[in-house]
């Protein structure tokens, strides 16, 4: 399931799967062991629809024309027509290896990643489809769909901005940059979009990303209220599910928000969001081995993710493994200096150590993001934060 | 899951047995002042409870919402309403000594609820239990209290309580009200049994808290009392931490995390009552301030002298603070120069 909603789908179909790019033959009478009748026979069956029988054609014309990239791309379609992904990727890699810079197959290869979740896999090969068809908005939406869903907002920003004036009143468009923005807490920017949405009239999306606006400032009743509505608009909304049962936990409705969860999870078995948020709930209950499978596979989602990465460094100090986990903050502080639960973890791991010293220095660093943390909240007087240090805490 | 109420009458209290009684029999001072703890006294079955015994009825409003607390027959009732329809729960656990407040935990067609009023001596009245004015109440579901699942039901009895969590699920019909040894002293019970019979003993030795650094012995504290990492990480931030007195210290600047003279225990006897008077605590201030001078080369230096005075120094450093909504004031554990306009210090 993609992030882009099925209505914004169907209002701006993304790429079809089964881009057939052969030239097509005369139809003069041939006898079925000629080749060329049975790939003519393969293509009329998938332009039917029916990838079933499309398949063994195309697998039969291969055996005499195994080096022919644009079959391989189409044997691959046909297979992710099927929702056999394995499979399709294997094909398209095959094409590829023949004709390198086939657009089709990499676009195709690019989304059956995307279909599996492969987002990382998927985020590269679209930006090497990018480069083959230059400007294409399809490919520039699927793309900035990747990172938003790989939690690089600003990416999905870098990409979209330039379409900005040229995508004014599209759907599609004001969706993905309005999430892009509101998750990357530019929030101004990010309402004007969801206003350009509801100027359309009241819709799932525009619920979902009003809901996200208002977690962001933590009035998780009014989100909660938000992503309810979405639901109720479009039960089928990617992350919408997920993004209430966000709500809800951050309210302490555990028992409804690990449903919301598990409803988002049945629709997309890959939601980063939902994998991850169960795990934060298995954690919280010390079902560590559970948490720990799903925070795994949120790492398989999202590659490098800090904040998975922290949750497995915390489960590690939980359970005694206090090297561990001092090996991975470190890691996780170098890469991401100011994320204060990493330095807070890392401080009881060297207390732990015995390295006194180590820790009261990320004790202070603590102190000194939190102190910029509050100071930076809105309504908050600048100088109240220098009151502060002067007095020398 | 929500937290089904199953009864398991027959496994009630089979570790309560062992405890106070067995760990007196070596240990009688301890014991002996731990009845008066507050830490014994974390909860009470409603029927000892002075609040709900001597103040029935007690009503409170708030919108469309009515609720009643009273005691009918023997035990108390709970119950909610619209004016339309009343929604009633039977008070099974009745949380906190009542320094501060009691809240209760109701039980309601199976399910348990906190609800969502509790008591405040202060005022000697009801009001929204702390962290309810923020919860929705649009139905009269939501007005009747907080579901509790198994691990949130377990989170309010591991610490209020003894043996009403097995295997991280909360079983509060086999509760014993308030802490035990055996919650701070994590092997108390293998150390009891082999006391008794003299085999093991060795392995079962206790670890001596009173000689744990303030670190080590805040992570048998932070059990119960949210550690300074629960706090930095998580919050809450403002006035709303004043209650986390560990985190609060450890933000004094005279906080040293390998001096024992600056711990929880180091100023609060835990097997004793809250002590009120401020001089003992002054004791405190003056082994690190004031310390008596010492021939011996490991004595640690002496911290600086307070220019203003020698006495009183709990009433100017550590200044008491109001959590809106929880009527009481809270000693603020970050020691400190007070100036005046000062914001709270987070």
């Amino acid at each position: 399931m993609p992030f882009l909603s099925p209505n914004t789908m169907r209002r701006r179909p993304i790429l079809p799967l089964g881009i057939l790019t052969l030239t097509f033959y005369p139809a003069f009478a041939q006898t079925p062991a000629d080749p060329e009748a049975t790939l003519k026979q393969a293509i009329a069956f998938q332009q039917a629809g029916n990838s079933v029988k499309a398949i063994p054609l195309y697998r039969e014309y291969l055996k005499t024309h195994p080096s022919s990239s644009n079959v391989l791309s189409n044997l691959g379609a046909a297979l992710a027509h099927e929702g056999k992904y394995s499979e399709a990727i294997a094909e398209y890699t095959k094409s590829l290896a023949v004709e390198p810079a086939n657009p089709q197959a990499m676009a195709n290869l690019g989304i059956a990643y995307y279909k599996t979740g492969q987002i990382p896999q998927a985020r590269e090969k679209l930006q090497a489809v990018l480069g083959l068809m230059p400007g294409n908005q399809q490919i520039i939406f699927l793309m900035a769909d990747c990172d938003i869903r790989l939690g690089d907002y600003k990416g999905a920003i870098g990409i979209l901005e330039p379409l900005e004036t040229m995508r004014a009143e599209d759907d599609t468009f004001d969706y993905l940059f309005g999430t892009a923005l509101l998750r990357d807490n530019q929030i101004d920017r990010g309402s004007k979009l969801i206003d350009h949405i509801l100027r359309r009239g009241d819709s799932a999306e525009a619920r979902l990303l009003m809901g996200t606006a208002k977690l962001d400032v933590r009035d998780y009743l009014g989100a909660r209220e938000d992503f309810e509505k979405a639901v109720t608009l479009n039960p089928k909304l990617p992350e919408a599910h997920a993004y209430l049962g966000l709500a809800l936990a951050r309210v302490s409705d555990v028992e409804k928000a690990t449903a919301e969860f598990h409803a988002e999870l049945a629709l997309d078995p890959n939601n980063f969001l939902a994998t991850f948020e169960l795990g934060v709930l298995a954690a919280k209950e010390q079902k560590n081995a559970e948490a720990r499978k799903l925070f795994v596979r949120s790492l398989n989602l999202r590659p490098g993710d800090p904040g998975v990465r922290y949750q497995l460094a915390s489960l590690d100090l939980a359970e005694g493994q206090v090297e561990k986990a001092r090996v991975a903050l470190e890691a996780i502080i170098k890469e991401s200096p100011d994320f204060t639960a990493a330095h807070v973890n890392l401080a009881t791991v060297y207390y732990r150590l015995q390295r006194k010293e180590d820790g009261d220095r990320e004790r202070n660093l603590v102190r000194k993001l939190n102190a910029a943390s509050q100071a930076a909240e809105p309504g908050v007087n600048p100088s109240d934060s220098t009151k502060r240090g002067a007095s020398g805490k | 899951m929500i937290m089904p109420l199953l009864v398991f009458a027959a496994q009630a209290a089979t570790r309560g047995a062992v405890g106070g009684a067995q760990c007196g029999t070596c240990h009688p001072r301890e014991v002996a002042t731990f009845g008066d703890s507050p830490m014994t006294r974390a909860a009470q079955r409603p029927a000892d409870s002075p609040f709900l015994k001597n103040n029935s009825p007690l009503t409170f409003h708030i919108g469309r919402f009515t609720y009643s607390v009273k005691q009918e027959s023997g035990s108390s009732a709970y119950s909610v309403t619209d004016g339309a329809n009343t929604l009633s729960g039977v008070i099974g656990w009745a949380i906190g000594k009542g320094v501060v407040g009691q809240t209760w935990l109701v039980e309601r067609a199976g399910i348990l609820y906190e609800g969502a009023v509790s008591y405040y001596p202060s005022t000697k009245a009801l009001d929204l239990t702390p962290g309810h004015a923020e919860l929705p109440r649009n139905t009269l579901e939501e007005a009747f209290g907080r579901k509790l699942d198994s691990s949130q039901a377990a989170q309010c009895f591991g610490c209020h309580a003894t043996d009403a969590v097995w295997k991280g699920a909360a079983h509060p019909e086999t509760w014993t009200p308030g802490v035990q040894c055996w919650q701070c002293h994590s092997k108390a019970l293998q150390h009891a049994a082999a006391m008794k019979t003299g085999t093991n003993v060795q392995a079962a030795r206790m670890q001596h808290l009173g000689g744990v650094s303030p670190e080590d012995l805040a992570v048998v504290c932070a059990k119960c009392h949210p550690s300074w990492a629960d706090v930095a990480a998580k919050g809450p931030r403002g006035v709303l931490n004043v209650r986390m007195q560990f985190y609060r210290l450890t933000n004094s600047r005279c906080y040293d995390s390998a001096d024992s003279r600056i711990s929880c225990t180091a100023c609060h006897n835990p097997h004793g009552n809250l002590s009120n008077d401020q001089a003992s605590y002054e004791s405190r201030c003056r082994a690190c301030h004031y310390p008596a001078s010492s021939a011996s080369p490991k004595a640690p230096v002496a911290a600086k002298k307070c220019p203003i005075a020698t006495t009183n120094c709990i009433a100017c450093h550590m200044p008491k603070v109001e959590i809106p909504g929880l009527h009481y004031q809270f000693t603020d554990h970050e020691i400190r120069i007070v100036r005046k306009g000062d914001k709270y210090p987070d």
